[in-house]
């Protein structure tokens, strides 16, 4: 499932409303940003930043070519948490590594963090947005694009279909919660 | 977060207006709503001040974490500025985002946008912007990008309209070619001929970086960006003192900015031939000169103005380092990054002449030698005043003490890269102009270093003087002994050594004949290596003469160890020590090596901590002296990794010995005898391990290139064969393990024939015959290895030991009982002792 037409197909039915197809949508758009990423790092070793943007909106613009969907939206909400498990699951791959188990190799080969990147606080980061979605999705899914998307306070709004007053309220909770649970405490 | 009263209500109001505000406009804010409540004001500051460290907190980890995402790109595509809509984000750099652009007016055409980042541009610029914009339109060359068009968009910020080049940088599609490296200078070349019409015009590109070179299919090449760099620097002028960016006249890719630049002079022709020496330098080795990553500019500078860098061939692919232009491009791409101006290359024609010359295996101007005697000169007076006046203006600051050691430590390595330069250049160009004085009819530049020194070599006999023959042949043997070739460098020394007899100085004599007998030792002729050692400390007699009694003691020792004569060995090192210790300034590379032999021993005959704390003081000494990535301080690390070995710490031993194996194959390339060594340390390393599949792998190989490049027959091809040979037994892999130990055998004895391991593997070759079946021709082997291992060493030994087990279970299985219960009762003998 990850051609891209079957994407653009996914795109429409989980804009849609059908749960499935989320989920299902969910994993192709992980497949394809990990394809992407995994060029991009080819393309660039030695460069040691991973413009998530540029790769999140050049795979919207490979599916938007292929089907004129235009669900841009729906389409970064989606894309933000799929960067998410794309950075976290390579942060995973590099701490199994570095304990001598068995490394997931696919993983690490997809991206590219810098050498002495804080991958723990990366996967404490992951802990932490884990219990934000307990107590409080919207906020979640807020982080999630502005931290791994990079999208600003109106195109989060955009994608979530909230005010952006609504966006600014969640982005300041979400981040205080997560400086609260990340940072060791008396600095 | 209850917001139930009214004032947590107006201090959520409050906090969310104020996070959009600027510090100043935050005050004022709530200057003016907080008035009558200092409880109020306190609670929202507080909240604000978490706020701004919680975002700051999240975008420092997203920056370590190396994701980047500018806000605002993704936005504009689909927009249209003028007659162009933008079409997708092409890529984004210091000066703003590159987009893909359809032209609607008046005809179709893809074009790529690129739109200054907003913020740097002012409009009073506009006017000069347009007028340097026409001046760029009238660069017409087949490899540079034609500017197309441009302007200002409707909320101020310019943009221009360029050709667009559907390629790929031109270090990406090297890499993805895999292009060799004539094949990369084939196409710089197109860059070379782009920027130097440039320069021809009056115009400096100021940015050159793989992303502002193009290529596409068929090498077709196309530089972009000229001279924008420079429009928004002459927009910034000094005196205008940069009110915007405070950037100035700063170079804007700073792994690609020469030291005067990065020292704040402007842009200029020779810092463009650096800028493209770098580039050329990444294409061909994949990395850059220097590590500028993570540093700040004051930080690159100094790096870049007090240290040499790595030479090309040492960064480079192993493929490389084997290609027959790499000296020479080595040189050029060396003089095109040259900190100093007055030795770079001056023009990019220049450069562009000499990489033609490296094509067409002609000399290369930045190998003549007459230069590099100024060159080398110049060095030596100017480097050290330089660094010290740079000191100085650091001594101020706190953090002067710091900056001071590593500017002296860079200093010295420059100072050390210089040095090591200068001699082979020196030999080199003595030999350039040795052949030129020799024959002048010829032309030299027809001819290669190579065919330089083999004629060299040959010539020498033609000339009259005795005295400069003699230094001559110094110099020859001398750079044969560098490139490993023993035999001739041998042959040399012993003609050097005949007209050293005329010369009635019987220092110079003994001199020669230490060096003999250090290319004797090296090529495993150890009978011939003592008798020349000897001649030379006969020679010697009283004399002082303390450098060269040391070199010869140590070869000496080196002689005799090898031998396996470890007493002799210990003896005569320790006589030669107080004498490297008394000369240590010109060569304390002598006393490493006395003293890594001493440890070698010192291992051999199990002392792992005498070694340990040797090859400490050794390794400490060299990583000063030659940086990590040189040979000393990885055959330090070997023979540290087999004294931790010894001791049982084989994990370590594993790590350091991985180490030096790194070191050797950056610096060597996979076909090297160097990495013989490292083969069978880690052979023996896996072996203590337990794997022995990976082993043996080792073992082969480390066999392989002692075949190759010491010959068939020499001692450690013998002990190459007993390794393999031993390994295969662990495995039970008898039948094999005979053969190997049976030749392995055969070239030890030959060469050691008292060594012990000639009567180890003698016992253990029977083994293997013995557990493969052949009982009946077991048994000589093992009888007489165990007798010469008894006679030697005693029953005691562990070797000894062994083979009275293998002589037992020989017999036994010969049924013939009487002579088994003879040899069980030593055995036994042992036990109860």
């Amino acid at each position: 499932m990850d051609s891209s037409s079957d994407i653009t197909g996914l795109l429409a039915a989980a804009e849609a409303g059908d749960p499935a197809a989320s989920s299902e949508l969910f994993e192709a758009v992980y497949a394809k940003l990990r394809q992407l990423a995994k060029r991009e790092r080819r393309k660039w070793s030695g460069h040691h930043t991973l413009d998530t943007t540029a790769l999140i909106h050049e795979a919207y613009l490979k599916l938007a070519k292929t089907a004129g969907y235009s669900g841009k939206a729906h389409f970064f909400g989606t894309a933000a948490k799929a960067m998410r498990h794309v950075l976290v699951n390579y942060a995973r791959a590099r701490m199994a590594q570095r304990r001598g188990g068995g490394a997931e190799h696919v993983d690490a080969d997809t991206v590219s963090l810098p050498a002495g990147a804080p991958i723990e606080e990366l996967l404490a980061m992951d802990e932490a947005l884990n219990r934000l979605e307990q107590e409080n999705p919207r906020a979640c899914r807020v982080v999630e694009c502005r931290f791994f998307a990079g999208l600003d306070i109106a195109a989060t709004a955009q994608t979530l279909g909230i005010s952006t007053a609504s966006v600014k309220r969640d982005w300041r909770l979400g981040a205080a919660q997560l400086y609260a649970s990340l940072q060791p405490s008396g600095d | 977060m209850a917001q139930d009263s009214p004032q947590q209500r107006e201090a959520e109001r409050l906090i969310e207006q104020a996070l959009d505000l600027s510090p100043a406009e935050r005050e004022a804010l709530l200057d003016q709503h907080c008035a009558g409540s200092p409880e109020l004001r306190r609670q929202v500051e507080q909240a604000l001040l978490a706020h701004d460290r919680s975002e700051e907190y999240l975008n420092n980890l997203r920056q370590d974490l190396g994701i980047t995402h500018p806000d605002e790109t993704l936005e504009l595509v689909g927009q249209v500025i003028d007659n162009y809509r933008l079409q997708r984000l092409l890529g984004e750099g210091g000066m703003g985002a590159v987009y893909l652009a359809e032209r609607t007016e008046p005809y179709q055409q893809l074009v790529a946008l690129k739109l200054l980042s907003s913020g740097r541009w002012l409009r009073r610029w506009h006017e000069r912007f347009l007028r340097e914009r026409q001046m760029l339109a009238s660069l017409k060359h087949p490899h540079i990008c034609r500017l197309l068009d441009g302007g200002v968009n409707e909320t101020g910020v310019p943009y221009l309209v360029m050709e667009w080049i559907d390629g790929e940088p031109i270090d990406v599609y090297c890499a993805k070619r895999e292009l060799d490296p004539a094949a990369i200078i084939q196409l710089f070349l197109k860059l070379t001929s782009a920027v130097a019409y440039a320069h021809g015009q009056g115009i400096i590109h100021r940015d050159l970086k793989p992303a502002n070179v193009l290529v596409a299919e068929g090498d077709d090449l196309q530089v972009v960006d000229f001279g924008i760099a420079r429009m928004l620097d002459e927009g910034t002028t000094p005196d205008t003192a940069d009110p915007i960016t405070g950037q100035g006249a700063q170079p804007l890719t700073l792994a690609y900015a020469s030291p005067e630049q990065l020292r704040g002079e402007k842009a200029s022709v020779a810092s463009e031939v650096y800028a493209l020496g770098v580039l050329l330098y990444h294409l061909i080795s994949g990395r850059l000169p220097f590590d500028v990553s993570g540093q700040s500019p004051a930080g690159i500078e100094r790096l870049v103005s007090d240290t040499e860098p790595p030479k090309l061939s040492r960064a480079a692919a192993p493929e490389y380092r084997s290609h027959e232009i790499q000296p020479d491009l080595d040189a050029v791409v060396a003089r095109m990054i040259h900190g100093d101006l007055d030795q770079r290359f001056r023009t990019v024609e220049d450069a562009a002449a000499d990489l033609q010359n490296v094509l067409a295996h002609r000399p290369v101007s930045a190998r003549s030698p007459t230069l590099w005697y100024r060159v080398s000169r110049f060095v030596r007076r100017h480097r050290f005043p330089v660094a010290a006046g740079t000191v100085a203006a650091l001594s101020l600051t706190a953090a002067a003490i710091l900056g001071l050691s590593l500017a002296v430590a860079a200093r010295e390595q420059a100072r050390l890269l210089a040095e090591e330069r200068d001699r082979a250049q020196a030999a080199t160009g003595f030999l350039v102009d040795l052949f030129a004085s020799l024959n002048p009819n010829t032309n030299p530049l027809d001819t290669t270093a190579r065919d330089l020194l083999e004629q060299g070599a040959q010539r020498i006999e033609g000339i009259d003087s005795p005295a400069l023959q003699r230094e001559m042949l110094d110099t020859v043997s001398g750079v044969y002994r560098i490139l490993r070739e023993f035999p001739t460098a041998r042959d040399l020394l012993e003609q050097e050594l005949t007209l050293a007899a005329n010369l009635d100085d019987p220092v110079i004599s003994a001199d020669v004949l230490a060096r003999l007998a250090g290319t004797q030792l090296a090529m495993g002729e150890y009978d011939d290596a003592l008798d020349s050692v000897d001649q030379s400390l006969a020679l010697l007699g009283e004399r002082e003469a303390g450098e060269i009694r040391a070199g010869a003691l140590l070869v000496r020792g080196q002689t005799l160890h090898r031998r396996g004569e470890t007493a002799l060995a210990r003896a005569t090192y320790e006589s030669a020590l107080p004498l490297a210790r008394r000369f240590p300034g010109k060569d304390e590379e002598q006393l490493s090596i006395l003293q890594s032999e001493m440890a070698n021993l010192a291992n051999h005959v199990g002392e792992e901590e005498e070694a340990v704390v040797l090859f400490e003081e050794v390794l400490a000494r060299r990583i000063l002296r030659h940086g990590e990535y040189s040979s000393p301080v990885s055959s330090t690390l070997l023979g540290l990794a087999q004294t931790r070995r010894s001791q049982g710490a084989i994990t370590e031993a594993i790590e350091l010995l991985e180490r030096a194996n790194q070191i050797n194959q950056h610096l060597f390339g996979p076909d090297n005898d160097r990495h013989a060594f490292v083969f069978n340390s880690l052979g023996r390393a896996y072996e203590s391990y337990g794997d022995f599949e990976a082993s043996e792998q080792y073992y082969r190989e480390a066999l392989r290139l002692v075949r190759l490049f010491r010959g068939p027959e020499h001692p450690n091809v013998g002990f190459g064969l007993g390794n393999v040979a031993k390994i295969l037994s662990k495995q039970e892999q008898w039948a094999d393990a005979a053969s190997f130990f049976e030749q392995a055998v055969a070239i030890t004895e030959a060469n050691r024939p008292d060594h012990i391991a000639v009567h180890d593997m003698r016992w253990n070759w029977g083994k293997a015959l013995m557990k493969s079946g052949a009982l009946a021709e077991a048994e000589e082997p093992i009888i007489k290895g165990l007798n010469s291992l008894a006679a030697n060493y005693g029953d005691q030994h562990p070797s000894t030991r062994g083979a009275l087990e293998a002589a037992v279970e020989l017999y036994s299985k010969l049924g013939e009982q009487e002579s088994a219960d003879r040899y069980q009762q030593r055995l036994s003998a042992i036990q109860q002792n």
